[in-house]
């Protein structure tokens, strides 16, 4: 169903239901949801977890693929801006069809397993913008009910960065029959959390939940509030930037005085470099008001004589790594990053988590709350233990760095090319 | 004939060096270019093989090194980043399921393990591709080192050929110089300075032609048009020395010839000048005889007759003048008596006088008044003086020219006699230091009664002009000759010349 921008801007999207979910507002053919539903390992596996992604109607035409609306099946919604691989093994859609119809009767023996077969639970989705690793938490969430075998329907509510869309959509929420609310994001949890009380939020890919004001501690979110984030230890994320510069012993970052992220990285990267047995590391902060002031930041940190620049979660300078992998073109000095967006765009290395096995985890927490029982109040914040390594040769060699081969051995994903900054 | 000749001397010699000089050439490039060349590029490529070599086990030794590295990251980030992702994974969505569960975790082994087969792919591709730009770094390194050592050997190269060419050429131009030198210019010089020599009028240049060739053939040319000059000029020589004995007789015999003449002339004149004297004198003579002769008559009658009055008178006052009449008329009478042996001298005896003994006997009369007059005397006589004549006359002659002689230097001198034998003449000189005679007086020098002093009354006779006169007279008596030679300030001589007799009559005296 292609929708103008305009035109469905505030409108919310339903999505077709799983196996043991309704379907409230779909033109895709049921059984290929069905086939989807029942090949989630060949989903995750084929893709890593970044193919397959949760077809909406909702949103920008231009970031709303035609294909995904029409048929509805994931592969083909897969993008192929470069942001993310291809699929390695893509499937015509009258292959997915035709599986979709011979797994018919696989489907029916797996619903007869589930533990508890009933209505569909009407679920809410709020985007405040349209982020990749929301996206594929998105997925990871739709996975995780899957095969946590909760029968649900999706309604998806995307504000694309506006206060007073968001504003509207989420009093639609509030006044919609949806059991449970996934915000997706630290602004759509914040502004969920504030405008949704009565039923439960879970909130996934908030990156400080605390420092953001999402959850009252790391370990109770407090309220009617839950979830998780993508929040990398600074050790852990240290190890990583080390993997890509051996011996680093100075380390700079750009970051804006406002986002209190970045802030909140920075502090916790300073308290662990003074625990013992930390590596030593100097730490060389640049702070900007705005994405002009980037270039001479980073001029100022490569007079430092930092080894790498840390393109922090803060979205003025991650938005804008094209300018920071600018003014560090040549110098051996390469960018490393923490965001994801980061490390698209310029990061000779970039160390996230997996937002899909986020989202999946997210998926649990409502599970807990939907089928547990749980309260939300009661759950603590949940952390990822794993993180994975995003290396850029291409933004590497643009820095006139040349990337260690065990930087690329260890690589969950490797990029081949600078994404274009606005993508 | 004459261009295969040509051929075959300058032209073949030249050929000769040029193939020489080449030859030389062509043998160092040989023995000495060759072998330096090979042991310069050796030396050269040398540091080259080495690189390779240090950079084959570099690269073997970086590579094994990152390997064991990159191995050691990904075993140590597979095993964490396994544990992680399995701590990660929702398991409670399977409700205790275990196949479900191990089949979740069966799922995210295998996307590791196929990241990881991704991975190794992409890495070899890497490590190849890095190995690969290594090496191509390096052999691009090495081809710049190679072409530094190959420009460096182009250049020592270049160096050793440009100053092997100089050498060469200085060796090649040395020996065409030489044998320039010695073929052409050498023979040019040499027929050059020949030309010099006889353009000089040197005739007695040696050219010696080596060779067959055209400088051979000049310097042949050249000598016998030498050899041709130098028999026209001995010939001419030879006339010309003929000539030139002819002109030197011919001067001689004309000098001869004047000399007789101006011998006979100055003969002739002195002849004339004795006849001219002698006539004078004679003139004289005679006129002095004369009046000698009448006056000598007219003062014998005066004595005779002053001393017939002094012989009667008495009476002193009377008697002293009439004594005074007789001695005046014995002076007129000694004064005619010279003039009349003057104007008649006795004729000259014929006997042998000792003209040297009368010399020394002269001077020793008139040796005292020389010593009072401060006049050193000297006598030179020869042994054979010997004349004949009259002794006493020749010795008034001697007596009266010494006398001259020390009138003439009062303020003293000196005074040298000297006789010898002059061809058929005995000589005496009689030369004083003294006044001399002035050239107006020399031709009356003889005359009667001519002095150049006054007369002095204490020595009578003496200053009254008769003495030269008489002397004039007897030696012309004896046949010979009184000469004077004076000057003014210059002193004078008298020199008789009086005939030798013949040698076997003995002295009388």
């Amino acid at each position: 169903m292609p929708m103008g921008r305009r035109a469905s801007r505030g409108t919310p999207a339903t999505r077709p239901a799983s196996a043991h979910g309704a379907v409230t507002a779909s033109t895709a053919p049921l059984r290929a949801t069905f086939a989807e539903r029942l090949s989630p390992v060949d989903d995750r596996a084929g893709a890593a977890g970044e193919h397959a992604r949760p077809c909406r109607t909702e949103g920008s035409p231009a970031r709303r693929p035609r294909a995904c609306a029409s048929t509805l099946a994931p592969r083909a919604c897969g993008r192929q801006n470069g942001r993310v691989r291809p699929s390695r093994l893509p499937v015509p859609r009258c292959l997915v069809y035709a599986v979709g119809f011979a797994a018919a009767p696989l489907a029916a023996q797996q619903e007869a397993r589930a533990p508890a077969a009933g209505a569909p639970v009407a679920l809410a989705v709020f985007f405040w913008h349209d982020a990749p690793n929301d996206e594929a938490a998105f997925e990871g969430i739709e996975q995780g009910l899957v095969a946590g075998r909760v029968p649900h329907s999706f309604r998806v509510w995307r504000a694309d960065s506006d206060e007073a869309t968001a504003k509207r959509q989420l009093a639609e929420i509030a006044a919609s029959d949806a059991k449970l609310v996934f915000a997706m994001g630290t602004k759509a949890a914040r502004l969920a959390r504030a405008a949704i009380g009565d039923r439960p939020i879970v909130f996934t890919a908030v990156t400080h939940p605390v420092e953001s004001g999402v959850a009252e501690s790391w370990e109770r979110a407090g309220g009617n509030v839950c979830g998780n984030s993508n929040w990398i230890e600074s050790a852990k994320m240290l190890q990583a930037f080390r993997v890509a510069v051996p011996g680093l012993t100075r380390l700079g970052i750009v970051r804006s005085a406002k986002n209190p992220v970045s802030t909140a990285e920075l502090r916790q990267m300073a308290t662990y470099l003074r625990e013992p047995g930390a590596p030593r590391v100097e730490l060389a902060d640049e702070i900007v008001d705005d994405a002009g002031a980037l270039a001479a930041a980073t001029a100022r940190l490569r007079a430092h004589g930092v080894q790498a620049v840390w393109v922090p979660i803060d979205d003025l300078v991650y938005e804008n790594t094209a300018l920071v992998l600018e003014s560090l073109r040549g110098s051996g000095i390469p960018v490393v990053s923490s965001a994801q967006r980061g490390a698209a765009t310029g990061a000779a290395l970039g160390v996230v988590v997996d937002y899909r096995l986020l989202g999946e985890r997210a998926a649990a927490l409502a599970r807990r709350i939907l089928v547990g029982g749980a309260a939300p109040a009661d759950l603590p914040v949940g952390r990822m233990q794993s993180y994975q390594i995003i290396v850029n040769p291409a933004a590497a060699e643009r820095c006139g760095y040349e990337l260690p081969l065990g930087a690329l051995a260890v690589a969950d994903r490797i990029l081949d090319h600078v994404e274009a900054p606005g993508r | 004939m004459t261009g295969r000749r040509r051929w075959s001397g300058l032209t073949a010699r030249m050929v000769a060096l040029v193939v020489l000089a080449a030859a030389l050439l062509g043998g160092f490039m040989w023995f000495a270019v060759g072998p330096r060349t090979a042991g310069a590029v050796a030396q050269a490529t040398r540091p080259i093989v080495e690189r390779s070599v240090v950079m084959m086990r570099e690269g073997a030794h970086s590579a094994a090194q990152a390997q064991a590295e990159t191995l050691e990251t990904v075993i140590e980030r597979t095993t964490e980043s396994r544990l992680a992702t399995l701590a990660d994974l929702p398991l409670e969505l399977y409700d205790g399921d275990t196949a479900r569960i191990q089949a979740a975790i069966e799922r995210q082994d295998r996307a590791l393990a196929h990241r990881l087969v991704e991975n190794v792919a992409r890495l070899a591709a890497e490590t190849e591709a890095r190995a690969v730009e290594r090496i191509e770094v390096e052999a691009a390194a090495l081809l710049e080192r190679q072409r530094e050592l190959a420009a460096g050997v182009a250049d020592d190269l270049r160096a050793s050929s440009s100053f092997l060419l100089v050498g060469a050429l200085v060796v090649l131009l040395g020996l065409l110089g030489v044998g320039l030198h010695r073929l052409v210019v050498s023979p040019v010089h040499e027929l050059r300075r020949a030309m010099a020599a006889v353009a000089a009028g040197r005739l007695d240049v040696e050219l010696t032609a080596r060779g067959e060739d055209e400088v051979a053939d000049l310097v042949r040319a050249f000598a016998r048009m030498v050899a041709e000059l130098r028999t026209s000029r001995t010939e001419l020589e030879a006339k010309r020395t003929a000539l030139a004995q002819l002109n030197q007789n011919l001067e001689t015999e004309v000098a001869k010839k004047t000399a007789e003449l101006q011998q006979a002339l100055d003969g002739l004149r002195a002849t004339q000048r004795d006849l001219v004297l002698a006539e004078r004198m004679a003139s004289v003579g005679t006129l002095a005889g004369g009046i000698a002769h009448e006056f000598n008559n007219l003062a014998g009658g005066i004595r005779g007759c002053a001393r017939e009055m002094l012989a009667r008178e008495t009476e002193s006052d009377r008697r002293e003048p009439l004594e005074v009449i007789v001695r005046a008329a014995d002076r007129a009478i000694d004064v005619t008596d010279k003039l009349l042996r003057f104007a008649r001298p006795a004729p000259a005896g014929s006997a042998r006088v000792d003209l040297g003994a009368l010399v020394r006997e002269a001077i020793a009369l008139v040796e005292p008044q020389a010593r009072q007059q401060r006049v050193s005397t000297r006598a030179e006589v020869g042994e054979e003086l010997v004349v004949r004549g009259d002794a006493g006359a020749l010795h008034q002659v001697l007596v009266n020219l010494l006398g001259n002689a020390l009138q003439a230097m009062p303020q003293g001198g000196e005074l040298d006699v000297r006789g010898v034998r002059e061809d058929a003449e005995v000589v005496v000189r009689v030369r004083d230091t003294g006044v001399g005679i002035a050239r107006a007086d020399l031709d009356r020098i003889f005359d009667p009664f001519f002095s150049t002093r006054a007369a002095d009354a204490a020595t009578p006779g003496r200053g009254a002009g008769l003495g030269l006169a008489i002397s004039y007279g007897i030696v012309q008596s004896h046949g010979g000759r009184l000469q004077v030679e004076s000057a003014p300030g210059a002193g004078s001589t008298f020199t008789v010349r009086l005939p030798a007799p013949p040698s076997a009559i003995a002295p009388s005296a």
